[in-house]
């Protein structure tokens, strides 16, 4: 059961139903709880167990430890356990070891412990938070492991700060009202047309460029257009996945933080990471980044850099042990220590040409170094990538031997039907990337509006492309 | 709220039907959808070619009608399974008179399923209503079936497909055309010759998980039941493996003897060409698709084929 799937809405409108059919707010987590746990078990009996086990072990620890001295001790204690269990899974899915095991006890391929990239993080970060005595512990372990485990977004975030969350759980309303329906219900749509018809219609040719034989991408031109698509791809199908998350849980009263904000904007690499995948790298600055700068503050410009190492070297991990996440976070590591070296330099540019100018500039730029970064991202081996490269780099064969009027009707593979719906793909993205602002907006207002909603559904099932499933790109983390 | 829920799903509802309504009516007329052509157009075909890409691509109708007398249809169609090619064919008895004779593609790769994708459902949409065409669907796509109830889901479940096809029937509409380019259903390969140099020994993909297909079996099965009850001819033929890959795969050869031997059951001729000339060279090939030749080599492989049809079918 994948959010975005059929079940997946009967799940919520199911869950919707009975919710709000009690008034106790303790009966109301309970139905949460059950639904969420009946949304795991669609995935095998082990992401039930690790994540429940997790919530109860970090819950009591927390309890224990403050009530009897939270010592530094402790904390690496319960930390290392923590970590040592995601690290075990990351293992576990790197060797493909899930593959070995039936379906129904381990779930799906890749898939073993879902959710655990996420709630490992909200756990860590818990118990700082807690030995830093920033907040006393959670008191119900109802909410506590609701926190862990929520449907709507235990499969691929966003991070929560859990005293934060178990407090909003305390003001669960009564009623369904018109605006939590509406924004609700808006936010799940764009979500559903920002995976379904924009995001799968570029599978075919990502696949194909990064998957196939030698692999797929025969000139330099498909490695670029695979890169390039493969980052439109990742936005629109993660932030898909926020979108239906975020709606859902707003069904239930629920404000889950945002997790994107128009990163293909940025100007740069570091605001690229200041609007992508927001709560992540908000968890990686506070936990990571601020106590590594801190530490080395005497070193003025190398704390930055030891800070920013640290940072991007505990995210390619976290991504998976593979070399070429490394290479990934490492290539974001060069980025952003250069533009901070180029910092001064770059302020003055900004001053000398207008913001229209400099945005015109460093805009594609931003994009074309990420794009690059990706294709270490989604390459499947180091092997795979070294190929690509080598393609992109060979001038010679840059571009594919066809002329451009071919190019145009028929494009490079003559797969028509492929062609056509990349194109219409592509089109609706740069539209969408378009009214982004405007749209968003317009997603967060509260008054049910028929033609809007009707233009929405009606163009999700229209172009929609359904077929292919709806797993998420971020449930492999 | 709850009454602007409600108007909004019946609105909806209204959209959607209306699109699947004119959807229905456009694709019915698409003479690039071989199933709407031949409801359309009439063909008066005595050879009809059936089979994947091995028929529509490598089976020039003109040839064999300059060389035989006889006027050919290729009824072939890429990408399809012996179900598809089963519900092309019973589209193809309803609209048109019975031919002589069919030609129809086999290999032991006919049965062998990669995917468990048994019928390419998308060909078939605009058919739905059609009793035969909803079975075979509801039997090999369940998942579908159960999606198209919901309004133009039915098209744009398999959207990547079928929006191509939607705006190709709306301009052909528009430009009034009422024929496809390639009316006699030959859809020729692309004139360019592709690198084919991967075909080389050290390249061949050798099926170590080989396995025949009952499904498939059953579909192949009832188009010559359907053959028979028609009084059509059945002709299997087989495209020239390359030689690399046919010695590679030993399994092959023991699974063409079960071909062999439903040939021999339904006293139906077996043509195969794997000892061509044409077959040691993968320059001659198109693709890296092991049985799919170029523009230069299919007349000449067009040829073997009519002398055999002439020397052992059209005799009798």
């Amino acid at each position: 059961m994948n959010p975005g799937s059929l079940n997946y809405f009967l799940l919520l409108i199911g869950t919707t139903i009975v919710f709000y059919l009690f008034n106790d707010n303790k009966l109301k987590q309970s139905v949460l709880l059950l639904a969420s746990l009946f949304f795991l078990s669609f995935f095998g009996i082990i992401p039930v167990i690790t994540c429940v086990l997790l919530s109860i072990l970090n819950f009591y620890f927390a309890k224990h430890a403050f009530k009897y001295g939270y010592l530094f001790s402790k904390l690496v204690a319960i930390n290392t356990v923590n970590v040592l269990v995601l690290l075990a899974f990351r293992f576990v899915n790197e060797l493909n070891i899930g593959s070995l095991f039936s379906a129904p006890l381990i779930g799906e391929q890749f898939i073993v412990a879902l959710g655990i990239g996420f709630y490992s993080l909200q756990n860590i970060a818990y118990q700082i938070d807690i030995y830093k005595k920033r907040y006393t512990p959670e008191v119900s372990l109802l909410s506590f492991t609701l926190s862990n485990t929520f449907f709507t977004r235990v499969s691929s975030g966003p991070i929560l700060n859990i005293k934060a969350f178990t407090a909003s759980l305390s003001t669960l309303p009564s009623k369904l009202t018109e605006e939590n329906f509406t924004v609700g219900l808006q936010r799940i749509l764009i979500g559903a047309i920002k995976k379904l018809v924009i995001a799968e219609r570029f599978s075919y040719y990502i696949n194909l460029y990064f998957d196939g034989i030698d692999p797929g991408a025969k000139t330099g031109y498909d490695v670029v257009i695979a890169c390039f698509l493969f980052t439109i791809q990742l936005y629109f199908d993660f932030s898909g996945y926020m979108d239906i998350a975020i709606g859902s849980a707003r069904m239930f009263g629920i404000n889950l933080s945002e997790n994107f904000n128009m990163p293909l904007r940025s100007q740069s690499v570091s605001e690229w990471w200041r609007r992508w995948h927001i709560t992540l790298i908000n968890w990686f600055t506070q936990y990571i980044y601020y106590p590594v700068a801190y530490k080395f503050r005497a070193r003025r410009m190398m704390a930055t850099v030891f800070a920013i190492i640290s940072t991007f070297a505990i995210s390619a991990i976290w991504h998976g042990f593979g070399v070429t996440y490394l290479i990934w976070g490492s290539l974001h590591i060069m980025y952003l220590i250069i533009e901070n070296f180029l910092k001064k330099d770059l302020l003055r540019l900004n001053e000398k040409l207008t913001s229209f100018y400099y945005q015109l500039i460093f805009t594609p730029l931003t994009f074309i170094l990420v794009s690059f970064s990706n294709l270490f991202f989604r390459s499947n081996s180091l092997a795979d990538a070294k190929r690509l490269l080598l393609k992109l780099i060979d001038w010679r064969h840059f571009f594919p031997d066809i002329s451009l009027k071919s190019w145009i009707l028929n494009g490079v593979d003559w797969k028509m039907e492929f062609m056509v719906s990349m194109r219409l793909g592509f089109l609706f993205a740069i539209l969408y990337l378009l009214f982004e602002e405007k749209l968003f907006l317009r997603l967060n207002k509260s008054k049910f509006s028929i033609p809007f909603i009707t233009f929405l559904i009606v163009f999700l099932v229209v172009f929609g492309v359904f077929n292919s499933g709806t797993r998420f790109i971020y449930m492999n983390f | 709220m709850w009454k602007k829920v409600l108007i909004t799903i019946l609105v909806c509802l209204l959209f959607l039907s209306l699109a699947e309504f004119a959807t229905d009516y456009y694709l019915k007329r698409y003479p690039r959808l071989k199933s709407s052509y031949i409801s359309q157009v009439e063909q008066n075909a005595d050879i009809v070619v059936l089979g994947a890409c091995e028929a529509a691509m490598m089976v020039d109708p003109s040839l064999l009608d300059s060389l035989t007398g006889y006027k050919t249809y290729n009824l072939g169609d890429p990408g399809a399974r012996f179900a598809d090619n089963y519900l092309d064919l019973y589209q193809y008895l309803r609209f048109q008179k019975a031919p002589k004779y069919l030609l129809l593609h086999v290999s032991p790769e006919s049965f062998y399923s990669i995917d468990d994708k048994l019928l390419t459902t998308y060909k078939h949409q605009a058919f739905l209503s059609d009793s035969v065409v909803f079975n075979v669907t509801k039997e090999l796509d369940p998942d579908y079936i159960k999606f198209s109830k919901i309004p133009f889901l039915k098209y744009s479940y398999y959207n990547i497909f079928t929006m191509y096809k939607i705006f190709g029937a709306i301009g052909y509409s528009l430009l009034n055309k009422k024929h496809p380019d390639d009316r006699d259903g030959f859809i020729p390969p692309p004139p360019f010759n592709s690198d084919t140099s991967a075909l080389s020994e050290s390249n061949v993909i050798t099926l170590d998980s080989y396995s025949w297909n009952s499904t498939e079996e059953k579909y192949f099965r009832k188009i010559i039941s359907l053959c028979k009850d028609k009084g059509i001819g059945v002709v299997f033929y087989k495209l020239p493996y390359y030689h690399n890959y046919y010695n590679a795969n030993l399994e092959l050869k023991k699974y063409e003897e079960r071909i062999r031997d439903i040939a021999t059951e339904n006293n139906v001729p077996y043509f195969t060409y794997d000892t061509a000339p044409f077959t040691n060279d993968s320059k001659n090939y198109y693709k890296l698709e092991n049985n799919l030749l170029n523009r230069n080599t299919i007349p000449e492989f067009n040829k073997m084929l009519i002398r055999d049809l002439k020397d052992s079918v059209f005799v009798q």
